[in-house]
């Protein structure tokens, strides 16, 4: 499936700013450093890069290093995947 | 087309973190050793034991905020990012930890000098997670060691 969101805040910057519409697909594997929206069950529909993968979760940080999310100290597991961040439109 | 937001932020409150606490209470560690030698009290008066306790106990006090301060940032902020970006980070946190130690079980000058070496290393380690260019200057106020300060403008 594919889904649009547009993106709320500056964490993955430079990669995306705020304001930008992605495309995600749940069709393709997620790599360590792609970008993914998951579900984080505190903060919701949540943009972020992978960046470790286990079985049954995965790790997530943010591009802008001044930034500190809460959500990546977390480990997520695979269901809360949403998709991977395919385009950037 | 409604389109579903997906947050890229970090709104949760009480993320300030500046380890200028840290070296101030490794900078106070030298401090309290220098006063403790310039004193030269005589433990067997009185009065001299109790001053001597007092600069001893905050003596203690103050590495004991070193350590705890350390372990906050370290803990609380250094994430994944952070430690892929300065894996040393572990080995100079633990290194602290004994550094501090010391300093609570001894008088030795060099041990609380060494002290506020690691201290400052932490410091440009944090400043660089951040993207801020940092300076090493001379402390404004005694004991006058080097410590470092971010260029902030």
């Amino acid at each position: 499936m594919f889904q649009y969101f547009k993106i709320k805040g500056e964490s993955m910057l430079p990669s995306l700013q705020s304001g930008d519409i992605v495309v995600t697909s749940d069709f393709i594997k997620i790599n360590k450093n792609d970008i993914v929206v998951l579900k984080d069950d505190t903060y919701g529909t949540v943009v972020k890069r992978v960046s470790s993968i286990k079985k049954n979760y995965f790790r997530v940080r943010s591009d802008n290093l001044k930034t500190d999310s809460p959500v990546c100290s977390k480990l997520h597991p695979n269901e809360n995947l949403v998709g991977k961040v395919i385009s950037i439109l | 087309m409604k389109i579903e937001e997906a947050l890229a932020h970090c709104d949760i409150p009480c993320k300030i973190y500046d380890p200028i606490v840290i070296q101030i209470a490794a900078l106070t560690v030298v401090r309290i050793i220098d006063i403790i030698e310039e004193k030269k009290l005589d433990p067997s008066k009185s009065e001299d034991s109790a001053e001597l306790a007092r600069l001893t106990l905050e003596k203690e006090n103050q590495a004991r905020i070193v350590k705890d301060e350390t372990r906050i940032i370290w803990g609380d902020y250094f994430k994944e990012p952070q430690i892929e970006a300065f894996p040393d980070i572990h080995s100079l946190v633990h290194s602290i930890m004994l550094q501090g130690s010391k300093c609570k079980q001894s008088l030795a000058r060099e041990n609380a000098e060494k002290l506020v070496d690691l201290v400052n290393e932490f410091s440009e380690i944090f400043w660089k997670t951040k993207e801020v260019e940092t300076s090493r200057v001379t402390a404004p106020y005694p004991p006058a060691l080097e410590m470092v300060v971010p260029n902030l403008s």
